[in-house]
């Protein structure tokens, strides 16, 4: 009997994506720094236009007004070639991924052809064999032709991709390549990103429509916004962390490139130094975040600058950084700092993000992680460290509303595939975090609040969104600011106005209090063991891990401080001696 | 809380961010450095040959009163008997003035993979064995790994970043012969 072995084709090999990333980038570069002369251009002719006092009359005049024409004319030219910059730049990222991609599709096709030429020998060496080789046979060929299937759906899929990459370029350019174009408020706009644009939700519609919309969108309609409204998608909450990390990283190299110059010109202004300053601190943490790679590990998370925004709030900035990523970890962490804390302290920020990180993979289950810093609230500058100065709750109330939406921001992103989320107040961040669990029902899983002045709003852990089952608590018996908050029968603010509200670490609030002290303790309250809740391997950094992991009630408890009618309040971990480095205690990481 | 409770608070004190932070961490650097060439002796002296060692920076005391710490950690191959290696070693330590403290006693050991925490002065040494699970994955699970720290290693810096400034202080800590 004859049995027929139906072998698939061979698969014809794929042309590599033609063109050269680096020369793209290269000349993204070039087109900025054309863009940045012309900026300086117009901000120098309108100084020129502005009245001297040693001229005066028609002719100053008539100068004055030609001047300002002529910076008026230069200005939008200036921002059109900005967007075609950042539009090459988004190309030569997007032409680095296809090149990879098919490199990819190479070596599967080259793997396919070998399994393929095996079997047809395997085919021809089977003379009279039994049923069950046959089936084998049979079975192998099967699987091959669904390889096939997949490899070829893969290069219908590229070749798409590379036309639509092409066609943007070509859409970037033929939309700026005259003057009348140049000139436009959309000049350099491709009409794939004004199309998209126009059905953008607004902000008020939440961010659940902004991710549907952003969902509705073809890779190339993305590339296009990205490259086009960077500065609208980089804080729209609801989109994927990846796409909000493409827009502001193009928004952070455009300013660096821009101010820099503008710095070795002698042409930045005295507005732009403060900005200035900001990308430059976003760019150390940003490194610090991609550079990561957990000590004695080859465990390397990589970085997300989740928000940017040098300009907010009179010039302090908002900025959040990831390590690890949020779009598809399991456990996903949000570290909300607290007072005094600007732009510049970000590089810090993401520090402690990292060894977050590392605490909550080296005492894991092995689930994903990310691990993020997140400036997005004005925080209140008072100068709590040299006079004991409390601020108001009015930057709390307003940052728990902005941290409300950013997490709702990150649950909408990835409605399909809920993370387990922590968010994590630290001083004044933890009023700031309780507000927005009290007030907004912030939507994660769980809360940890760490060296806290007090819980605002909530008078008890079951006021928090999450349930009192829910919310931790660490104090290092030593923090002074930890001092500050409210418990037993006569209450601080009632009587100094010091705290901000509870404090969590108390009996009568009712959270989970978790081992917060440090070998490094002071012999009595002071400011530095107030800053201890992230150093690794400490107490506190451990059972953030735990919590962050998913494993709350696995923390190693601490017994809450109470406030007994007869004198003041007593914490019983002030004389449990500390401990570092114990494997589950204080253990964080490997050594390295 | 009284009164006398908040005059308390305002009396205690806290450390002072020092002229020249470079110099206290390059000194605290030198200690540590120097603990971890005679470690290093130490592993050779016991058997164990196949050593590395790393100096690192690592921020301590975080925002709003930052600092910046040195350690070194020492990565050795110990082989698949833990214990000898381990046993070989708390040997030659205590002949070269290492001290053993009580710091793990609460911790349910696994013999065959032992620990221990040892200081000279105000240097203290972890040893622990068998490395451990980062991420679901093994590392280091013939290994001794050993971390070195020293007393009030935190220094205080300025305020935003100062980290950057001392990164170059890490290092490869290489054997003194």
């Amino acid at each position: 009997m004859t049995t027929t072995i139906n072998i698939p084709a061979v698969i014809d090999p794929v042309d590599r994506p033609e063109g050269d990333p680096a020369g793209s980038e290269s000349l993204a570069t070039s087109l900025l720094s054309g863009a940045v002369r012309l900026t300086e251009f117009s901000e120098e002719a309108l100084l020129l236009a502005e009245s001297k006092w040693y001229w005066a009359g028609k002719a100053a005049e008539a100068y004055g007004d030609h001047a300002k024409n002529f910076a008026q004319r230069h200005q939008p030219m200036g921002e059109t070639l900005k967007r075609v910059a950042r539009g090459v730049d988004v190309f030569a990222d997007q032409l680095r991924t296809l090149q990879s991609d098919h490199t990819t599709i190479s070596s599967d096709i080259t793997s396919y052809h070998r399994e393929r030429a095996d079997l047809i020998t395997d085919v021809n060496l089977a003379g009279e064999v039994a049923e069950a080789e046959i089936a084998a046979l049979q079975e192998r060929a099967r699987a091959l032709t669904n390889r096939r299937a997949g490899i070829t759906t893969d290069i219908t899929d590229l070749q798409r991709r590379v036309t639509e990459n092409e066609q943007f370029l070509v859409q970037l350019f033929t939309g700026a390549d005259t003057a009348a174009e140049a000139s436009s408020p959309t000049g350099g706009i491709s009409a794939l990103a004004l199309g998209a644009i126009g059905r953008k939700p607004s902000a008020a519609d939440g961010p659940k429509a902004m991710n549907a919309w952003w969902n509705s969108l073809t890779e190339a309609e993305r590339d296009a916004l990205i490259a086009a409204y960077p500065d609208q998608l980089g804080s729209a909450d609801g989109l994927p962390a990846s796409a909000r990390d493409a827009a502001n990283r193009l928004r952070l190299d455009a300013d660096l490139a821009e101010l820099e110059m503008k710095e070795r010109d002698g042409t930045l202004l005295p507005e732009e130094k403060q900005r200035l300053a900001n990308a430059r601190a976003t760019r150390t943490a940003l490194e610090h975040a991609d550079g990561y790679v957990v000590p004695g590990t080859d465990d390397r998370p990589g970085g997300q600058l989740w928000l940017y925004d040098p300009d907010a709030f009179g010039g302090d900035g908002r900025v959040a950084i990831a390590v690890g990523d949020l779009d598809t970890a399991d456990d996903v962490s949000v570290q909300v700092p607290g007072i005094r804390t600007e732009m510049d302290d970000a590089p810090g920020g993401v520090d402690e993000a990292t060894r977050l990180y590392e605490s909550a993979r080296f005492n894991g289950d092995g689930s994903s992680v990310a691990t993020m810093f997140w400036l997005g609230y004005d925080t209140p500058a008072g100068d709590l460290l040299e006079w004991g100065e409390v601020p108001s709750e009015d930057r709390a109330a307003d940052g728990g509303a902005r941290l409300a939406a950013a997490v709702d921001g990150l649950r909408a992103s990835r409605a399909h595939d809920p993370a387990h989320m922590t968010a994590i107040g630290h001083s004044y961040g933890s009023t700031t975090t309780s507000y927005a669990a009290t007030d907004h029902g912030l939507a994660v899983d769980d809360i940890a609040l760490i060296g806290s002045p007090g819980t605002g709003p909530a008078d008890h852990a079951s006021d928090f969104s999450v349930g009192a089952d829910h919310v931790y608590d660490g104090r290092n018996s030593r923090d002074f600011v930890a001092f500050l908050g409210d418990e037993g029968w006569v209450r601080k603010d009632q009587f100094f106005d010091t705290g901000l509200g509870m404090d969590p670490s108390s009996e009568d609030f009712g959270a989970h209090r978790f081992q917060a002290e440090s070998p490094q303790r002071g012999w009595g309250p002071n400011f530095d063991d107030h800053s201890r809740y992230y150093d690794r391997d400490s107490e506190s950094l451990y059972n953030l891990g735990r919590i962050v992991d998913g494993h709350g009630d696995d923390t190693n408890s601490a017994s809450q401080s109470y406030d007994p009618w007869w004198g003041d309040p007593i914490d019983p971990e002030w004389d449990r001696d500390p401990t570092s480095q114990v494997p589950g205690q204080s253990q964080t990481g490997l050594a390295p | 809380m009284g009164a006398v409770g908040i005059l308390a608070l305002l009396l205690g004190g806290c450390s002072v961010t020092p002229a020249d932070p470079r110099a206290e961490l390059e000194a605290r650097a030198a200690t540590i450095d120097s603990a971890a060439q005679d470690v290093l002796d130490s592993l050779h002296a016991a058997g164990v040959d196949e050593a590395t060692a790393k100096g690192h920076v690592d921020g301590c005391q975080s925002e709003p009163a930052p600092g910046v710490s040195y350690r070194a950690g020492i990565a050795a191959k110990a082989g698949s008997d833990l214990a000898s290696a381990f046993d070989a070693l708390v040997q030659q330590l205590d002949a070269s003035g290492w001290k053993p403290t009580d710091a793990y006693r609460d911790v349910k050991i696994d013999p065959a993979k032992p620990m221990g925490r040892f200081t000279r002065d105000d240097v203290t040494l972890d040893v622990k064995t068998g490395g451990g699970s980062v991420g679901g994955k093994w590392y280091g699970a013939d290994e001794m790994q050993l971390g070195i720290t020293i007393k009030d290693g935190c220094v205080r810096v300025p305020d935003g970043g100062y980290i950057g400034q001392v990164r170059d202080l890490e290092k490869d800590i290489l054997p003194r012969s």
